[in-house]
């Protein structure tokens, strides 16, 4: 795929005049069992910037995905404060999460979570079935999407058809057509090989630069982890940097 | 939306064949019984056939007398019926016919044994028999005493050739000969007071002091101008009872009460013997039926949920996958519930055919008389609500389960 | 071990609670049919009572005789004793008797009689002539059938029947002793009947009218006299026949029948027709809960193989990230098997407590203990069965799926 040319948008100013759209404070996570008590995440104190991509790094068991989950509200955290899009989400009941993941966030996971009963048009259109209004444009909507990662060949076909790397682009396509403020990619290249995996880089270094999508990464290649704005780093449930 | 749905459940079912095996197997199964019992229900209460007026009529089928020292209960008597329930406004017609007498026939050393109905001409009017050939007898038969009967098809294959007109000739019944006037249609067994072989007039019964008793084997039936008229007219023959006169000392009171074919059958179920008032016996055995349905469906039901429940884990990766991208709890459950909705419909359907054939068979057989029974658009209304029932029981507690899954577990593939 | 099972089923309760209770109905399901079954085939085996064979059952239809004034009573009574005479002389037959107390007709005279235990208890209470002991073919255990002549004493003989004689005096003879004071309730009580006491003359084996299937119902027979019936008209005759008697008598019987008596119609019907029509009428709707029943339990069984199945690849699954299957998949096996052991048992417990309430509650009629225990054995063996092959089946699924396949399982 071709270097995509980078036309800066008049719109994003530099990232520190821009606004916050995620923020943690003290944010901590405890996992209890029977027997044992873990704490995952210690006192996270988080922001994140329109337009920033960011990169979360550390070794595996640090924390990293669960801070992913916590910022996507797909996970909740024990203690903390978490804000996102300037609203409080802590004590928010099921509905109005479920609206604001659905308007607010998008997931790329490490292993794609396509579901496999359905087509790849069918898969991208998932966040617009449970968004209001949005009907007829849907499958357009979706195209539009599958477009941006060049897969507009494959929308019949089931991921299964697919090789890792188009898996992964069709779920990015998913997880960008609701138009989300905040895109988490939880080491959307670790079940890909390097070819694959720089392509689907390039994609999301793309959508960052052109579209000013806002980039939270889960990643513990650092040679990924350079090509981002900030690098946040993690050890122990610790945010050391 | 419901599209998508749908969809997903189709493919849901296509993909693992066992569980859907199963899950079909069990829906279908239950359907399959309770359609057969629900048109055997159907056709004992909802008219058609000779009895299509029967949401007009009022059946007096039970009877009591009552004395200091004793009570008889029974069937009322002619006598009775004819002195005492006559001419009661709101009626436009009454008949009345005896129950219980056998006529006996020998041809060639081969004996026929046949059901008789003395009765009025009223009868012919009340119940729209289908005649094959001729016609009721007639008033002047029945003043008269002749000697005609009508007989039914079944009847007159016992005694004459097969397809051979009957009209005209004679047959033997009690040793006594008499002229067959009419072929009627046959009756499904079902529908008990029009169930009989042989008709004749009351006039040739062979004892004429059965139009003296107040008690017998005799049934009325009242064919009211219209329903609204029912409590008027049980009220009239309420109000008739005390004027018995009764030339049997040890008796004082008459005890009975006229019925509609639905509070009959209802107090049949719920084992009421029809003498005294039931206050609420609809009610009671509408409670019962239904309630004994859901009893049946409860093992199905608690099957499904076990298949459905043990099956989340399946699914855990799509939970997560479309809670993470704003589906709410609600969303989910509407899903889980679709589907399962669209897999007790096919299996509802599955059941609707089974108990289709099995009707068929049971009738092939010959394991029960011709009964006569087919499906109908009610009873597959009925099949489809219950088959809603069933889904709503199976389905709730797994979709509720499904949607409270966290999303962060779900995509890690726990289902705990 | 049994612990650490025990455990691992609390923990994973709700899921559980389910099976167990799909287990436990499916078990009551069966404890109720065990118990019918035995109940039959028990009352199968013991006497009826009385004979069925070459035994044909003469019905009088029509309804003149109650409610016919007292002058056509008179004149019916007359002709009833001229057929009886006439039918007791034809050649073809061996005896005859007029009785209430047919086997099968469904027609019965019944009484209350209070028992020592102060409750009030149904009793057949039937008038025959005389001949009734050899046309039926009831069994005399002890004492004597009542006589002719014995109609016309000042106390009426009775003969009970031996579960009656049991429950008024238990072991001791009840013969030469008074019947306990009884409620007539078919008779006239002005009658100076009421004023007479009635004693014991005989007791036969249990005189079974419904059935092998049904209950031995209580039953007092007393002599019969025809010229002096009243308001309810004896309308059955038993009839004896030679072996080998046809139908072709039956026409020659109607017609000597109808001579004397034109305005009356009279039903033959065989006894042993009418046992097979009874035996059918039991049997086959018990054959249709049997079918529904064992559908139940397939369906119950099936959805049991594929819950386990679901359970045993999930855990499969689960371990199979840690480390490669081999001998862990046993493990997983033996502790899914136990889990299901201790759940039947669960369930077999809970059942049998539910299912002991019926006779000790007495909810419904008691039958015998055996009875029971056996129907609770052979249920608790079913289900143990059942439940066996349906945790061996997945298990032994199991074994065949490689540790790849249930990795890539999703």
């Amino acid at each position: 795929m071709n270097q995509p040319q980078i036309i800066p948008d008049p719109a994003i100013t530099s990232p520190n005049e821009r606004e916050t759209i995620l923020r943690l404070v003290d944010v901590k996570k405890v996992y209890r069992t029977d027997s044992m008590e873990t704490l995952a995440l210690n006192n996270i104190n988080l922001e994140v910037r329109e337009g920033e991509f960011i990169s979360i790094m550390g070794p595996s068991g640090c924390g990293k995905s669960t801070l992913l989950h916590i910022m996507g509200l797909i996970d909740d955290c024990s203690t903390g404060h978490l804000e996102l899009g300037g609203r409080k989400i802590n004590g928010m009941v099921d509905k109005d999460l479920a609206r604001i993941r659905n308007e607010e966030v998008g997931f790329v996971f490490q292993s794609f979570h396509l579901i496999n009963d359905l087509k790849v048009l069918d898969n991208v259109e998932i966040p617009l079935l449970y968004r209001r209004g949005a009907k007829d444009d849907r499958s357009d909507l979706a195209r539009e999407a599958l477009e941006r990662v060049g897969l507009t060949a494959r929308m019949k076909h089931y991921p299964s058809q697919l090789s890792g790397g188009q898996q992964q682009r069709v779920a990015i396509a998913r997880a960008i057509v609701g138009k989300p403020n905040l895109l988490l990619a939880d080491e959307p290249t670790g079940n890909l090989d390097s070819k694959m995996g720089s392509e689907i880089m390039d994609i999301l270094r793309t959508l960052n630069e052109e579209k000013g999508t806002t980039i939270v990464m889960v990643t513990h290649d650092e040679h990924l982890a350079t090509q981002t704005d900030r690098i946040v780093r993690l050890f122990d449930g610790r945010q050391v940097q | 939306m419901l599209k998508n749905y749908l969809i997903m459940s189709l493919k849901v079912l296509r993909r693992r064949k066992f569980f859907t095996f199963v899950s079909l197997f069990g829906i279908s199964f239950t359907l399959l019984v309770l359609s057969v019992v629900v048109t055997i229900v159907d056709h004992t209460i909802i008219p058609a056939g000779e009895e299509s007026d029967a949401n007009r009529m009022l059946y007096l089928t039970r009877m009591g007398m009552t004395g200091d020292n004793g009570s008889w209960l029974g069937l009322p008597g002619y006598g009775f019926l004819d002195r005492y329930t006559r001419d009661i406004p709101g009626v436009e017609e009454m008949t009345i016919f005896s129950n219980f007498d056998t006529g006996i026939s020998y041809i060639d050393g081969d004996k026929i044994e046949s059901s008789l109905c003395y009765t009025d001409t009223s009868y012919w009017r009340i119940f729209h028999f289908t005649f094959v050939e001729g016609a009721p007898f007639t008033d002047a038969d029945d003043s008269e005493g002749r000697p005609v009967v009508v007989i039914t098809e079944s009847t007159r294959n016992k005694f004459f050739t097969s397809g051979e007109s009957a009209v005209g000739r004679d047959i033997k019944l009690n040793s006594r000969l008499m002229k067959v006037v009419g072929v009627v249609q046959d009756v499904p067994p079902y529908r008990e007071s029009t169930l009989n072989d042989i008709f004749l007039p009351i006039g040739t019964y062979p004892y004429p002091s059965i139009k003296e008793g107040l008690m017998g084997t005799a049934s009325g039936v009242y064919l009211a101008t219209d329903r609204s008229q029912f409590d008027a007219i049980k009220a009239e023959f309420a109000a008739r009872l005390p004027l018995v006169e009764f030339t049997d000392s040890r008796y004082n009171r008459m005890i009975g009460r006229l019925r509609s074919k639905l509070e009959v059958f209802a107090d049949n179920f719920v084992g009421n013997q029809g003498y005294e008032e039931n206050p609420n016996p609809h009610q009671l055995a509408w409670v019962m039926i239904i309630g004994a349905m859901l009893l049946f469906m409860a093992l199905p039901a608690i099957n499904l949920v076990n298949i459905n429940m043990s099956r989340i884990f399946e699914r855990s990766s799509e939970i997560g996958v479309r809670k993470a991208f704003g589906a709410s709890s609600r969303h989910l459950i509407g899903q889980f519930l679709v589907e399962n909705i669209v897999l007790c419909m096919i299996g509802a359907a599955i059941g609707l055919v089974l108990a289709w054939t099995t009707l068929k068979v049971i009738t092939a057989a010959g394991l029960i008389p011709d009964l006569g029974i087919y499906l109908n658009y009610r009873i597959f209304g009925g099949a489809v609500l219950m088959a809603v029932i069933f889904a709503v029981m199976s389905g709730l507690g797994p979709a509720w389960r499904m949607s409270r899954l966290k999303p962060v577990m779900a995509l890690k593939g726990d289902s705990r | 071990m049994i612990k650490h099972l025990f455990k691992l089923v609390w923990n994973r309760k709700r899921a559980n609670s389910l099976i167990l209770i799909e287990i436990l109905i499916s078990f009551l399901v069966l404890c109720g049919l065990f118990s019918t079954a035995i109940f039959g085939v028990q009352g199968y085996k013991s006497p009826l009572g009385f004979d069925y064979r070459d035994r044909w059952l003469m019905h009088i239809s029509g309804e003149p005789r109650m409610i016919a004034p007292l002058e056509e009573r008179e004149a019916a009574r007359a002709s009833l004793g001229q057929m009886i005479d006439m039918v007791r002389a034809l050649p073809e037959v061996r005896s005859a008797s007029v009785t209430y107390n047919c086997p099968y007709s469904g027609m019965r005279v019944m009484s209350v009689v209070d028992t020592p235990d102060g409750q009030e208890q149904q009793v057949i209470w039937g008038a025959s002539t005389a001949e009734a002991l050899p046309t039926l073919g009831l069994e005399l255990r002890e004492g004597r059938w009542f006589e002719e002549g014995d109609e016309t004493r000042d106390e009426i003989p009775v003969v009970l029947s031996q579960n009656l004689a049991e429950l008024f005096f238990g072991k001791e003879s009840a013969v030469g002793r008074l019947v306990p004071e009884m409620e007539d309730e078919s008779e006239d009580t002005e009658d100076d009947e009421e004023d007479q006491a009635r004693r014991i003359v005989g007791v036969i084996t249990d005189y079974r009218c419904d059935g092998e299937l049904a209950r031995a119902p209580y039953t007092i027979f007393r002599p019969l006299d025809i010229a002096d019936v009243d308001d309810i008209f004896p309308s059955n005759f038993i009839i004896h026949v030679q072996p080998g008697t046809d139908a072709s008598f039956e026409e020659i019987l109607n017609e000597k029948l109808q001579e004397i008596q034109p305005g009356w119609s009279f039903a033959v019907s065989r006894l042993t027709d009418m046992r097979d029509d009874r035996l059918k009428n039991v049997i086959m709707p018990f054959v249709v809960v049997c079918i529904v029943a064992a559908f139940l339990v397939t369906m119950v069984g099936l959805g049991l193989v594929g819950v386990l199945w679901q359970n045993l690849l999930r855990r499969t699954a689960e371990l199979g990230l840690r480390r490669a299957m081999g001998a862990s998949a046993w493990s997983v096996q033996r502790q899914i098997l136990g889990e299901l052991l201790v759940l039947s048992l669960l369930a077999m417990f809970v059942g049998s407590v539910l299912f002991l309430q019926f006779p000790l509650l007495g909810i419904i009629g008691f039958v015998s203990w055996s009875t029971y225990l056996l129907a609770l054995a052979l249920s608790l063996i079913s289900i143990a069965f059942i439940v066996a092959l349906c945790g061996l089946v997945p298990s032994w699924l199991a074994t065949r799926i490689t540790p790849a396949q249930a990795l890539s399982y999703e």
